[in-house]
C-alpha cells in the first residue's frame, strides 16, 4: 500500500515540476471537449501549475494514515457517524 | 393596516412569534411593512432577485388566520424568510444569481424551501448571490451592498441573505456555505451566520457548488432566531443533538474549554479585528472559560484541499453549459470553471485523501476542547467580493474552508468593530453533531459582551 502512495505521490510532484505547457493545456481543454484561445490557455496554465504544486505538497503520510477514497463524505460527516 | 416599516425591521423572529401570539400585530402587517421596506431600500443594497410579494401576502394571510384561530404551525409561523437564489422554489424563479438560469422557474420546492413551508414560515423572496455560489457577482445582478457602508461589499455568496437580515428587510434567511459563504458574509454584516454539520441540512433541491462539501445554513441577527431556523430546516437523523433553541438559551462559558487557532491569527490579521479578537477572548475567559492554544498542522494546507476538491466538482457540475454557453458566465467564474475542468483526478483525489488526516487531526483535538475560536474573517468588509484566486480571495476564505471540508458546525457571530467602524467576527466551531453546543456557547458570548442585535444607523 506505501509503494503505491509513492507511486502517486511521484506522479503529481512530475506534474508539478514542470508545470503543464500552453500546448498541453490546450490539448487537455481540447479533449475535455472546451473551446479556448490561446491567451486563454496561457492565463491558465500558471493558475493550473499553482494548484498542481498545492497537491504535490500536501503532507499525505504513510498511505494508511490518509486512508483511501472509500466514501468521499468520510471527512465531512466525522467520526461520529 | 400596516406597521411603520422601522418599527417591525428591528423585530427578531422569536419578538414576531411573542407579538402574534398576543395579538399585538399580524402575519399580514409584517409582510406589508417589509416589502414596503424593500422597496425603499433595495435600490441601495440590491438584496433581492425576486419579491414573490403575492404569494407572501397569501402565505401571510393563512398564517394569521391560524394565529387567530389559536392554531400556529410553530415558532415560525407567519415569520418572514428570505431564501438564496440557488434554494428551488415552486414557481417562483430561482437564478443562482447567473444568466444561465435567469429564467428558471422550478416546478418543485427544495426540501428547506418546503420544509420552511410546512412550518407556516413565509417565503418572501429569492436573496441576491454570486454567481452559482462560485465567488463572483454576475452583471446581470450586480453587486449586493453592505448595510453598514453600501460603498462596501455585503460578502459572499451569501450576500442577499445576509444583507437584507442585517437591514432589517428580513428577520432570518437561508443561505449555503462551501467555503465561507454563510459565516463571511454574516460576519461582514455583524449578524449571526450558521453553517451546520454536514448532512444536517438536506442540499436536495439547492443547486450543487461543490458537492462533498456544501452545506446549507441559516442566517439572523441573533443566535436563538438561527437555533430556531435551524431547527425547522434540519433533516431528521441529519446530524443528531437536542432540539437546539433550548440548548442555546441555557448556554454558559463557564468550564467550557475553548481552543484558540493561533494558526489564525497571522500577520495577514488587521489590527482592529485582531484587538476585538482579542477582546472576545477576554469575555470567555472572564466567565469561566478554560483557554489553551491549539495548532492543528493539516489545516495549514486547508485551503489548497479545499479549491482541489472544490474546482472539480464545479465544474463537473457546469460540465454541459462550460461547453455550450461560455459566453453566459462573468469572467472570472469562466476561468474558475476551466480551470477546475483541467485538474488531473490525482490532483483530486489527493485533496479528498486528505480531508481524511485533517478529520483525524480534528477529532484529536476536539477530544481535548469543547470549541475552537477564530477570527471569522481577518479584516472588515472590502469594496467587492475579491475573486477566489486573488490574493484577498485566499485571505477571505484563510479561516472558513477547514469547517467546509471537515463538516464541523461553525457560527460565525459579532464581537464589535474594527476598522472604519465596522463589524469585526467571532467564529465558533465544534465537533460533528454539537450544532447545538456551538449555538451554545455563541449565545452565552454575545450575552456574556452585551451584545444586543441592532440596525445600521442610517436604517433604523
Amino acid at each position: 500500500m506505501a509503494r503505491w502512495a509513492e507511486i502517486e505521490e511521484t506522479e503529481v510532484h512530475a506534474e508539478a515540476a514542470g508545470g503543464p505547457t500552453v500546448a498541453e493545456v490546450l490539448e487537455v481543454a481540447h479533449a475535455a471537449g472546451l473551446t479556448l484561445d490561446r491567451a486563454r490557455a496561457e492565463a491558465l496554465r500558471p493558475l493550473l501549475q499553482g494548484l498542481l504544486a498545492a497537491a504535490a505538497a500536501l503532507p499525505m503520510g504513510a498511505a494508511a494514515e490518509a486512508g483511501w477514497l472509500g466514501d468521499p463524505y468520510d471527512a465531512a460527516r466525522g467520526p461520529h457517524r | 393596516m400596516s406597521a411603520p416599516d422601522a418599527e417591525v425591521a428591528v423585530l427578531s423572529a422569536s419578538d414576531l412569534a411573542t407579538r402574534y401570539r398576543s395579538r399585538s400585530l399580524a402575519p399580514t402587517e409584517v409582510v406589508d411593512a417589509l416589502l414596503a421596506r424593500i422597496a425603499r431600500l433595495d435600490g441601495t443594497i440590491n438584496a433581492w432577485i425576486t419579491i414573490a410579494a403575492e404569494p407572501a401576502r397569501a402565505a401571510a394571510r393563512a398564517s394569521t388566520d391560524r394565529h387567530l384561530r389559536g392554531r400556529p404551525l410553530g415558532p415560525l409561523d407567519g415569520v418572514p424568510v428570505g431564501l438564496k437564489d440557488n434554494c428551488d422554489t415552486a414557481g417562483v424563479r430561482t437564478t443562482c444569481g447567473s444568466r444561465i438560469l435567469g429564467d428558471r422557474v422550478p416546478d418543485r420546492d427544495a426540501v428547506v424551501a418546503r420544509r420552511l413551508r410546512d412550518a407556516g414560515a413565509v417565503l418572501l423572496g429569492k436573496t441576491n448571490m454570486l454567481e452559482f455560489a462560485y465567488g463572483n457577482v454576475h452583471p446581470d445582478r450586480g453587486q449586493c451592498n453592505n448595510p453598514w457602508d453600501p460603498s462596501r461589499t455585503a460578502g459572499g455568496s451569501s450576500s442577499g441573505s445576509a444583507a437584507a437580515v442585517a437591514a432589517g428587510m428580513v428577520p432570518l434567511a437561508v443561505g449555503t456555505d462551501t467555503g465561507g459563504s454563510v459565516r463571511i458574509p454574516a460576519a461582514y454584516c455583524g449578524i449571526v451566520g450558521l453553517k451546520p454539520t454536514f448532512g444536517r441540512v438536506s442540499h436536495q433541491g439547492v443547486f450543487p457548488l461543490s458537492w462533498s462539501i456544501d452545506h446549507v445554513g441559516p442566517i439572523g441577527r441573533t443566535v436563538d432566531d438561527v437555533a430556531t431556523l435551524l431547527d425547522v430546516m434540519a433533516t431528521e437523523g441529519g446530524g443528531g443533538g437536542p432540539r437546539v433553541p433550548a440548548a442555546a438559551a441555557a448556554g454558559t462559558l463557564a468550564g467550557v474549554r475553548a481552543g484558540v487557532l493561533r494558526q489564525h491569527l497571522g500577520d495577514d490579521l488587521r489590527s482592529g479585528v485582531r484587538a476585538a479578537f482579542e477582546r472576545a477572548l477576554a469575555v470567555f475567559r472572564d466567565a469561566g472559560a478554560v483557554l489553551e492554544d491549539v495548532q492543528l498542522p493539516t489545516w495549514e494546507h486547508a485551503e489548497a484541499a479545499h479549491i482541489l476538491v472544490l474546482a472539480p466538482e464545479a465544474s463537473q457540475v457546469h460540465a454541459g453549459w462550460l461547453r455550450t454557453r461560455p459566453q453566459d458566465y462573468a469572467p472570472d467564474t469562466l476561468l474558475q470553471l476551466q480551470l477546475g475542468a483541467l485538474l488531473p483526478a490525482s490532483a483530486y483525489l489527493s485533496a479528498q485523501r486528505f480531508r481524511n488526516r485533517m478529520a483525524a487531526e480534528a477529532a484529536a483535538a476536539l477530544g481535548r476542547v469543547d470549541v475552537l475560536l477564530s477570527p471569522t474573517v481577518g479584516f472588515v468588509a472590502p469594496a467587492s467580493d475579491p475573486p477566489l484566486g486573488s490574493e484577498l480571495g485566499q485571505l477571505e476564505g484563510l479561516r472558513t474552508g477547514a469547517h467546509c471540508l471537515l463538516g464541523l458546525p461553525a457560527v460565525s457571530v459579532p464581537c464589535g468593530t474594527a476598522e472604519d467602524g465596522l463589524p469585526a467576527a467571532l467564529q465558533v466551531a465544534g465537533g460533528w453533531g454539537r450544532d447545538h453546543q456551538v449555538l451554545g456557547v455563541a449565545a452565552a458570548f454575545l450575552r456574556g459582551c452585551g451584545w444586543v442585535a441592532r440596525l445600521p444607523p442610517e436604517l433604523r
